[in-house]
Parts: C-alpha cells; sequence; structure tokens
C-alpha cells in the first residue's frame, strides 16, 4: 500500500521543520549523507524511504532501485527502538543491508531532542512561549502520572477485587511449580529407561 | 505521411519548419507557462511530476538530463535530490523557456549542482553514457522526430540508466475522452486568450495532444529505440501517462 500523497507531503513538512529548528540533527545526519533507507511497516503493510541528502531527509513513497538498509517491522516495534533494541533480539524488528546505517539512524532519532518551546517562541514571543512550555510540560506531567496510576488502579481492580488476573507473586509460584514438575518427570524417566536396561 | 512533412497540431509543415512553429509558441506562452499549467490542469500536474520524481529512483550523486525542462519544475525536485556531489542539467530547444526556468530556479536558491544547456532532443550535445536518469515531461510530442529523440537519449544514457516520459496521451474511458475533447478546445483556447492572450497557441497544445503516439505505441517506439523493462502507468484515466524505460 501507498503512504496517501497528503500524508507524504504533510510528514515531509514536519520534517523539514523540524530539521530547520534542529542544528544538531542535522549535523549528526552527515554521517549517512547519501544513504538510502527503507522503513518497511507490517499490517498495515507500507513502505516508506529516506533519502538523505545534504542533511536534510526526503521521503519518498516509491524507489524501485537498491537501498542500503531495510528497517522492517510493526509500528509499535519500530517505535519502542527508540528507546530499547529488545525488538532486535526478539526480532520483531529485521535490519537486512547494512546495519551499520540503521544503527545511526536509530541513534539520530533516539537523540532528537526538539524544543518545542523554542519552535514556538519564534510564532508567539518568549514570554508567551514560555508560559505555553510550563503548561505543556505540567500537562505532560500529570498525563504521565495519571497514566501510572490509572495503570495501577486497573491492575488492582483485576487482581484483588474481581480476581480476573493472578498476581505477579502467584504467577511466578505457579511457574516454577511447573518448572518443579517438569523436572520431576525428567528424573522419573531417566530412571525408569536405566532400570529398563538393566533388566 | 512523406519524410518531407510533419504534423503541426492538426496541419501538415515542412518538417525543417516543425522546430520553429513550436519555438514560436513558447516563446510566446513561457512568461505565463506556469499559471496556465496551474489553471488548465487544475493543479494536478504537481501530482503526475511527483509520481514522475519518485519513478525516477534517483539519489545522491547521480546525473540527471531534464529534457524540454521548461520552466524547471522536476529540475528543482531532481537538485534537492541528487545533492551537491550530484548534478542536474536543465536543457530546452527553446531560449525563452530556459531564460524563464533559470530565473525562477535562481530565485528559489537552486545554484550551485544545476546547469543550463539549450540542447535539440534529437542530437543532444553530450557524451555517451553520461546520465543516471532522463526525464521529458511534456515535451516529447512537440519533437519533430521522436524515433531520432528516442536514440539520441538512449545514447546519452548510462547502462542501468532510465528515461521517464511523462506526456499526454489517450483517456481509456470513452466518456472521459468525451468531456477531455470539448474541454481542449473550447475552454482551453478560452483560458490562453485570458490569462496569455494567445488562443491560437493553446489550440495547439490540444492538437497536439491528439496528435501524439497513444500509450501502447509510444511503449513500442522505446522498444524499438533499444530501450528494455519499457512499462507506463496511466495518471488520470489516461489523460497523462507516464513510460519508462530503461538502457541494457
Amino acid at each position: 500500500m501507498l503512504l496517501p500523497l497528503p500524508l507524504l507531503f504533510a510528514l515531509q513538512r514536519g520534517l523539514d521543520f523540524a530539521l530547520d529548528n534542529d542544528e544538531l540533527t542535522r549535523e549528526s545526519l552527515s554521517s549517512l549523507d547519501g544513504k538510502v533507507i527503507c522503513i518497511s511497516v507490517l499490517q498495515p503493510s507500507i513502505k516508506v524511504y529516506l533519502l538523505i541528502v545534504n542533511r536534510r531527509i526526503e521521503i519518498a513513497r516509491e524507489f524501485d532501485a537498491d537501498v542500503d538498509t531495510t528497517i522492517e517491522g510493526s509500528i509499535s516495534a519500530l517505535l519502542s527502538l527508540q528507546k530499547a533494541n529488545d525488538a532486535l533480539y526478539t526480532k520483531e524488528v529485521l535490519i537486512t543491508g547494512d546495519s551499520h546505517v540503521a544503527n545511526e539512524l536509530k541513534a539520530i532519532v533516539s537523540n532528537i531532542d526538539i524544543d518545542f518551546e523554542e519552535l514556538l517562541s519564534g510564532l508567539t514571543g518568549d514570554t508567551v512561549a514560555h508560559q505555553l512550555g510550563r503548561l505543556g510540560r505540567g500537562f505532560s506531567s500529570w498525563l504521565s502520572g495519571s497514566s501510572d496510576s490509572l495503570q495501577n488502579n486497573v491492575s488492582e481492580y483485576l487482581q484483588e477485587e474481581v480476581e480476573f488476573l493472578a498476581p505477579n507473586s502467584e504467577v511466578d509460584r505457579f511457574c516454577s511449580d511447573v518448572d518443579e514438575v517438569r523436572s520431576q518427570y525428567d528424573r522419573l524417566q531417566a530412571r525408569i529407561q536405566l532400570l529398563e536396561q538393566k533388566h | 505521411m512523406n519524410e518531407q512533412k510533419t504534423h503541426f497540431g492538426y496541419q501538415q509543415v515542412d518538417s525543417a519548419d516543425k522546430a520553429e512553429l513550436v519555438g514560436n509558441v513558447f516563446h510566446s506562452v513561457a512568461q505565463k507557462y506556469d499559471v496556465m499549467n496551474d489553471l488548465m490542469s487544475f493543479g494536478v500536474h504537481r501530482l503526475w511530476k511527483q509520481y514522475t520524481i519518485e519513478q525516477s529512483a534517483v539519489r545522491a550523486g547521480q546525473r540527471v538530463l531534464d529534457l524540454a525542462g521548461g520552466t524547471g519544475d522536476l529540475a528543482a525536485k531532481f537538485a534537492k535530490r541528487v545533492g551537491s556531489e550530484g548534478q542536474v542539467v536543465l536543457a530546452d530547444i527553446n531560449e525563452s523557456m530556459l531564460r524563464v526556468g533559470r530565473e525562477r530556479l535562481t530565485n528559489m536558491g537552486v545554484l550551485g549542482n544545476i546547469e543550463y544547456t539549450l540542447a535539440n532532443a534529437e542530437c543532444l550535445p553530450f557524451e555517451d553514457d553520461s546520465f543516471d536518469c532522463i526525464t521529458i515531461a511534456f515535451g516529447l510530442r512537440n519533437v519533430t522526430d521522436k524515433d531520432k529523440a528516442l536514440a539520441s537519449m538512449l545514447r546519452v544514457l548510462k547502462p542501468g540508466g532510465r528515461l521517464l516520459v511523462l506526456e499526454f496521451s489517450k483517456p481509456v474511458l470513452p466518456l472521459l475522452s468525451k468531456a477531455y475533447d470539448a474541454y481542449s478546445f473550447t475552454a482551453l483556447p478560452f483560458m490562453g486568450k485570458l490569462v496569455a492572450n494567445d488562443s491560437e497557441s493553446y489550440r495547439y497544445l490540444a492538437e497536439s495532444i491528439r496528435m501524439h503516439p497513444d500509450q501502447e505505441t509510444l511503449k513500442a517506439m522505446m522498444d524499438n529505440a533499444g530501450f528494455f523493462k519499457t512499462s507506463y502507468n496511466n495518471f488520470t484515466g489516461g489523460v497523462v501517462a507516464l513510460h519508462k524505460g530503461f538502457k541494457v
């Protein structure tokens, strides 16, 4: 499936705007100059190509020639790479081609830290941008706290109130009991084989 | 049609005169070319060109020839893609179009990796095997000897390089075809008169589109010229088609 053109134009505009205001990221992109990276998203199956030229990124929907690297995975697995490499070890994300290029890109994306307050100050002036920034940070902190609290409450309700899910400690105990039964079974089987060989 | 005659819209003219006649058309419309393109196509020509760029698979460091490049829509995008290590040559047979294109791109800040060449597509003034990609957008139908032009393009393409021909073609739906005819022969000359004060040039545009080879014929012409893996995509129901071919 091809990315719809309006979405492509919007993504390109957003990326251009972000890079215009992020000298550090532009600098780090120079190590990837000339590379073509295919990002292949599964479910829905969409490919986009990142062409890195003169410390800028051009997004393309098609590129029927050789690419340097392909990074393939679900949206959530690809996004998780920004924080950790787990998806690579579990093979939720596959990298083909030049893995060095993929690592460089991952490092650059992980280090992107857009200063929205600075971007906003160009439009509204420093004072308003600072107030909006404070408001934004407060909201973000409230959202994060509320999210943690909601997660704890839901987990407690499901485990304690309706007893729909077992607590972690019980699950761990159950798993270790299963392991113990399996070990006993293996030992018993080995002993039976030994007895059979003797007789 | 004998060897000495060719078509200029619906008229039969001497082959030797066609380039000059086409030249006069474009001298006349050069200043209003971009506005007219937007008006005539309702802005859709930008999407057709976007698709062309996507099909080019051009990357940093490559050399691109934008033939009949006119006011430089494609050249500007290619210049961005090939970067400082690559090069774009904007070529046009018409001096007025080339001048307008050069001024426009310079004003847009497209500099350094772009060159301008007054060139006839039938005898390109470039070395063999010198371009990774050649595009000719809405230009091939104005060329007098299309076979000769295709052969010339093949010569200057690098092995593995690709030619992209974006051109008006034949609508695939009968109803669309009728509406398109009515639009081209009434609205286009009217718009031409209103905006560029030149209805004749836009009548020529409509006529030249009808005289241009259809999708399959152009594909066969590219095959005969020596291109391989030729294919085409119809846009807007076949009003425009993008032909693609590679050099072995």
